[in-house]
């Protein structure tokens, strides 16, 4: 197993584990930071298979959409954590099962 | 060499991410997370992508994490006291499973057909920023008007009363 040639695709592997990951913990966990953390990890994932498939075919063009990737995560980073910090401040919590203010009633 | 590499950062990455999502406490995911972008680069390093892993470590486990950080000290949350009730955690974890399930069938018919070993790719900074001010000139300009809009849009948020 640890003497197979490595080839490009198999880097997906670890980018669909984490891929999976990441979801489970956006659907799992409750805390509002940690759901963008797996937000985060999803993206990841998301950037492992861009550079894996830029190795495969040889184009660098993978490589530069993982920059717009970053920078899209930066800007949702920022503006997440803006909303979590205006909702502490208002609710004393970041759960998100406890954020129902625009629930249907019925 | 690459095959140590490969496996040891590989499962360092699976064992960092699983920490993310396990974890009781906000603050132990943030540094479980820094844990796996920085073995994350060691795979793009491993891809022929030295300035993306470089980019990587900079920025994603640098500044965004650091906003993360920081972010979780000033709000002072104590762990989670319990998670979502067990149908929506056994939903999750179905899901999640049959994910993995599915995208390991499709990798691994892949893999049968192809055995192809990948090709060299130039991952220097000059290169990619050449391509960037190229090929994805469009893409870049925006990318840099999207930027501004969430700089704006936090600062908003950040405000005490609306204005």
């Amino acid at each position: 197993m640890m003497d197979m040639a490595i080839v490009p695709m198999h880097y997906l592997i670890w980018s669909a584990l984490v891929f999976a990951i990441g979801a489970v913990g956006a659907i799992v966990r409750r805390n509002a930071l940690v759901l963008i953390m797996s937000i985060e990890l999803m993206l990841n994932a998301a950037n492992l298979a861009f550079i894996a498939f830029a190795k495969q075919y040889g184009h660098a063009g993978g490589h530069a959409i993982v920059f717009f990737v970053m920078a899209i995560a930066a800007a949702e980073a920022a503006v997440g954590l803006a909303i979590v910090l205006g909702v502490f401040r208002t609710r004393q919590t970041v759960d998100v099962d406890e954020l129902d203010a625009l629930r249907d009633e019925t | 060499m690459e095959s140590v590499m490969f496996w040891g950062a590989g499962i360092g990455l699976v064992i960092m991410s699983l920490l993310v999502v396990i974890a009781r406490s906000p603050l132990r995911s943030a540094l479980a997370l820094i844990a796996a972008l920085c073995m994350q680069a060691v795979l793009y390093i491993l891809l022929d992508a030295s300035f993306v892993a470089a980019m990587q470590i900079l920025v994603y486990a640098g500044a965004i994490m650091v906003l993360f950080l920081f972010v979780i000290m000033l709000l002072n949350l104590r762990p989670d006291a319990q998670r979502r009730p067990a149908y929506v955690a056994l939903g999750g974890k179905v899901l999640g499973g049959g994910a993995v399930a599915y995208m390991a069938y499709r990798i691994l018919q892949g893999l049968v057909g192809s055995r192809g070993v990948g090709q060299a790719v130039d991952g220097s900074v000059k290169h990619i920023g050449v391509l960037l001010l190229t090929d994805y000139l469009f893409a870049f300009e925006a990318i840099s008007v999207l930027l501004l809009v969430a700089v704006v849009g936090a600062v908003v948020f950040g405000m005490r009363k609306l204005t």
